[in-house]
């Protein structure tokens, strides 16, 4: 179903405002789910799958102090962050300079999110940060700076130890690869092509997910009464002039 | 991509009215259209860059149901308005955003429409919210007929005679719109794959562009059925009263939200028009040509306002009090210590009016002064736009942005929101056709569901939880305890810079008048005689005395402010 730019901000941000999430959190949200969905990564889904386990499947985010600087944990250990306040809280955290030289990891329910958050980060500061999620069953490791996110998958070797498929690692400096290897998924090119396409000729979203977000954000909606109906733009004895 | 947009522009002797003054409501609420208006830039723009403007398709029966298209040529690139009018029962006409059918409704395209095209649009453009679009379309728009009027006008040149002058002055206008959309509502074009065009660069530029040419179909429209009515006695409308003719436009809540969720944009408009009243304010010598002029225009206002009649009873006063402001600044005009080459006698007029003058008459003789001088207008009509990316910065600190409340938001932190009175109000969406309404806080369902517009409660809910944190604490972990504080530090830290982005009044609170947002938006839109219908809407006249279609290569093609009736003193002569 093709939806302008526009149009997904609005419904996505409705949609966690009708959910009961904050504002600005709500924001933020449908910038990832734009930025997502211009890349043909089904951020509409991703916003339907964080926003169907917030809040009671996820855990809360907590910061603890440490010798190397800020760390983000969950509350509950064995339960992943909402990539709702995970994604901007990683982004903070990046532009605050607060993450650790041996970067920061978190369990999070939707990791897309949180690539989409970091990416827009280091766009609008001009930094460069790699992210390392599980993306389709793979390791993913992606490069972001300002204007562009390259997204590579990793071979990995057996020695390497497997990750949580939830976990996401926010790091400053390029992370060692070791015998990995990066296959290009998604190349500079390629990224600058699509967000091209997607202002010419809007965004293909899937409709199942984007129904439950409008229902959603129908939840924003009062229903309107006499009085209210009153009060509206050409309202009057006579309707007509 | 707006550059510099807020670079200090060119520094004056006389400085600019403080944010404090200008951005209040009641202030807002006075405002009068300028030479820096959005209809003014676009016919600017059509008349500078010979654009050619016209008819490219006309297919209506006799009753003047069917389609027509306008296709507006310009250096680079055509926009095409394609216009649908139908049969409606009178029962079913309403200015409602609730309504469901109109008698013509309209999209702008981008480029020529083919006849696929027009298939598709014939389909989905009369369904309005209902219908879905491309990104070929970029404004969405509909219109229903005056009763009053729309007949006459058919009656009167069928039968060979031109339509009742008063009556013509009186309503302004054929048809009125109800909703004009853009921006990717129901899948048009997004702002941002536009915005790069010169032509659409400037705020709304691309709904100015629709509105001009809705003028000229109604126009066009009435006097077709008139000569299918009637083709042995049918006249056309006589030019001087077609140019009278502007488009109608019931104005409601829909607009007010956008100037508090576009900050940005609110103080580029306001910088403009402070910078150019402060550039005129700072005139020392006064050309003998500069002082005509303004003479002329006085004149002119003078016959606008006198023409200006409302039912509202509040509006209807103060526009008595503006005929007799205006009798004042006539005297003023005339007094010795303003003949005798004074030093900055415009700067002298200004301050008398703030001591003497009600806030319409003070800000309709801004809007005069600018008027006078519209060459100081030039450079800054390209400064309105905005960039409206904010940019949260979490490494900012408690300490260091409660000192910017401090300093950006006295004006909020001064007002006591215990008081019920401060709360008085919200702002939602009702679930019928999407619309913003203003409901009573205490006596109506739906508080839970508040728009985000209370900025001032909110700065002082931010503040509280600042004053409960350490004050070297980064803001990254004060947001990480306080979400939902996201939104109005983002704003706060992305209006810094931006002196005139905020209302400075409490939106929720017992004295606002969301009127006074409208007026102040349709005032920079270019509209003019404001006729209030409650406290929630007015009605409008846009393009009235703007010149038509086939006068845009004229001299005097900018020369239409404050439009009065053809043949009265003071008259837009093209």
């Amino acid at each position: 179903m093709r939806q302008s730019l526009g149009e997904l901000y609005s419904t996505v941000r409705k949609a966690a405002v009708g959910r009961g999430v904050p504002h600005g959190i709500a924001e933020d949200l449908a910038d990832a789910v734009c930025w997502l969905d211009s890349l043909s990564l089904d951020g509409v889904s991703c916003a339907v799958d964080c926003l169907s386990q917030w809040p009671s499947n996820t855990s809360a985010i907590q910061l603890q102090h440490s010798e190397s600087g800020l760390v983000l944990e969950t509350a509950k250990p064995d339960t992943a962050a909402s990539a709702l306040f995970a994604g901007p809280a990683l982004g903070d955290l990046l532009q605050a300079g607060a993450v650790p030289d041996t970067g920061s990891s978190l369990s999070v329910d939707v990791p897309l999110l949180v690539l989409a958050a970091v990416a827009q980060t280091c766009d609008r500061l001009n930094r460069r940060a790699w992210l390392m999620i599980h993306l389709q069953g793979q390791i993913a490791i992606a490069d972001c700076s300002q204007e562009t996110c390259q997204l590579g998958t990793v071979s990995q070797q057996k020695s390497v130890t497997a990750h949580k498929a939830s976990e996401v690692t926010l790091w400053l400096s390029q992370p060692d690869q070791g015998r990995r290897t990066l296959n290009c998924l998604l190349s500079k090119e390629e990224f600058s092509r699509c967000r091209s396409r997607t202002l010419a000729e809007g965004l293909k979203v899937c409709g199942r997910s984007l129904k439950q977000l409008e229902a959603w954000a129908a939840l924003t909606l009062v229903a309107e009464s006499d009085r209210s109906r009153e009060s509206g733009a050409g309202a009057g004895l006579l309707d007509n002039d | 991509m707006v550059q510099n947009e807020t670079e200090t522009l060119s520094t004056t002797a006389v400085p600019l009215r403080p944010p404090a003054t200008v951005a209040s409501l009641a202030r807002m609420g006075s405002s009068f259209p300028s030479c820096l208006s959005f209809m003014r830039s676009l016919v600017r723009r059509l008349h500078s860059e010979a654009w050619s403007v016209g008819p490219s398709r006309i297919e209506l029966d006799d009753q003047g149901y069917g389609c027509m298209v306008y296709t507006a040529h310009g250096p680079e690139r055509r926009y095409s308005l394609v216009g649908f009018s139908n049969a409606l029962n009178d029962d079913q006409r309403t200015d409602r955003v609730i309504a469901t059918a109109w008698d013509a409704s309209f999209v702008l395209f981008d480029g020529e429409p083919g006849h696929d095209d027009i298939d598709r649009l014939r389909d989905s453009v009369p369904k309005q919210e209902a219908g879905r679009f491309e990104a070929t379309e970029l404004v969405l728009a509909r219109a229903n007929r005056s009763m009053r009027l729309f007949e006459h006008v058919c009656e009167s040149l069928a039968n060979g005679r031109q339509p009742d002058i008063r009556l013509i002055s009186e309503i302004g206008y054929l048809m009125r719109t109800t909703a004009v959309y853009g921006n990717g509502k129901f899948g048009v074009a997004d702002r941002s794959r536009i915005e790069t065009r010169a032509e659409l660069a400037g705020p709304f530029q691309a709904e100015m562009l629709t509105l001009y040419m809705i003028r000229m179909f109604t126009t066009d429209l009435v006097e077709h059925i008139a000569r299918r009515r009637s083709p042995v006695s049918y006249v056309p409308l006589d030019r001087s009263l077609k140019r009278h003719l502007g488009i109608g436009n019931a104005t409601g809540l829909g607009m007010a939200p956008f100037l508090v969720t576009h900050p940005r944009l609110l103080n580029n408009w306001l910088m403009a028009k402070e910078t150019a009243l402060a550039r005129v304010r700072s005139v020392s010598d006064v050309a003998p040509d500069k002082t005509e002029r303004l003479h002329a225009l006085l004149v002119r206002a003078r016959q606008h306002v006198a023409e200006w009649r409302v039912d509202d009873k509040r509006q209807s006063e103060r526009i008595d009090q503006l005929v007799y402001d205006l009798e004042i600044v006539t005297s003023w005009l005339g007094e010795e210590e303003l003949q005798k080459g004074t030093d900055k006698p415009w700067n002298l007029v200004y301050e008398k009016s703030v001591q003497s003058l009600s806030l319409e008459g003070q800000e309709l003789l801004v809007s005069l002064l600018i008027e006078t001088y519209p060459e100081y207008c030039q450079d800054l009509v390209h400064k309105m736009a905005a960039d409206e990316t904010y940019k949260l910065d979490a490494s900012d600190t408690v300490e260091q942005m409660t000192k910017r409340l401090k300093y950006q938001y006295d004006w909020a932190l001064n007002i006591d929101f215990d008081s019920r009175s401060q709360t008085c109000y919200f702002w939602y969406v009702s679930e019928n056709k999407l619309e913003p309404r203003f409901g009573l806080r205490y006596e109506e369902a739906g508080a839970d569901r508040e728009m985000p517009l209370a900025v001032a409660r909110d700065i002082n809910l931010l503040y509280q939880d600042l004053q409960s944190c350490l004050p070297m604490q980064s803001l990254a972990e004060f947001l990480l305890t306080y979400p939902q504080h996201r939104q109005i530090v983002r704003r706060v830290q992305s209006l810094d810079g931006y002196p005139y982005g905020e209302i400075q009044d409490n939106l929720i609170g017992s004295e606002c008048l969301p009127l006074d947002i409208l007026r102040f938006k349709l005032a920079f839109f270019g509209a003019a005689k404001f006729d209030p219908k409650s406290d929630l809407w007015t009605r409008i006249t846009l393009y009235q005395g703007a010149p038509l279609y086939d006068e845009l290569d004229k001299a005097d093609a900018d020369d239409w402010w404050l439009p009065v009736s053809p043949g009265s003193t003071g008259c837009v002569s093209h």
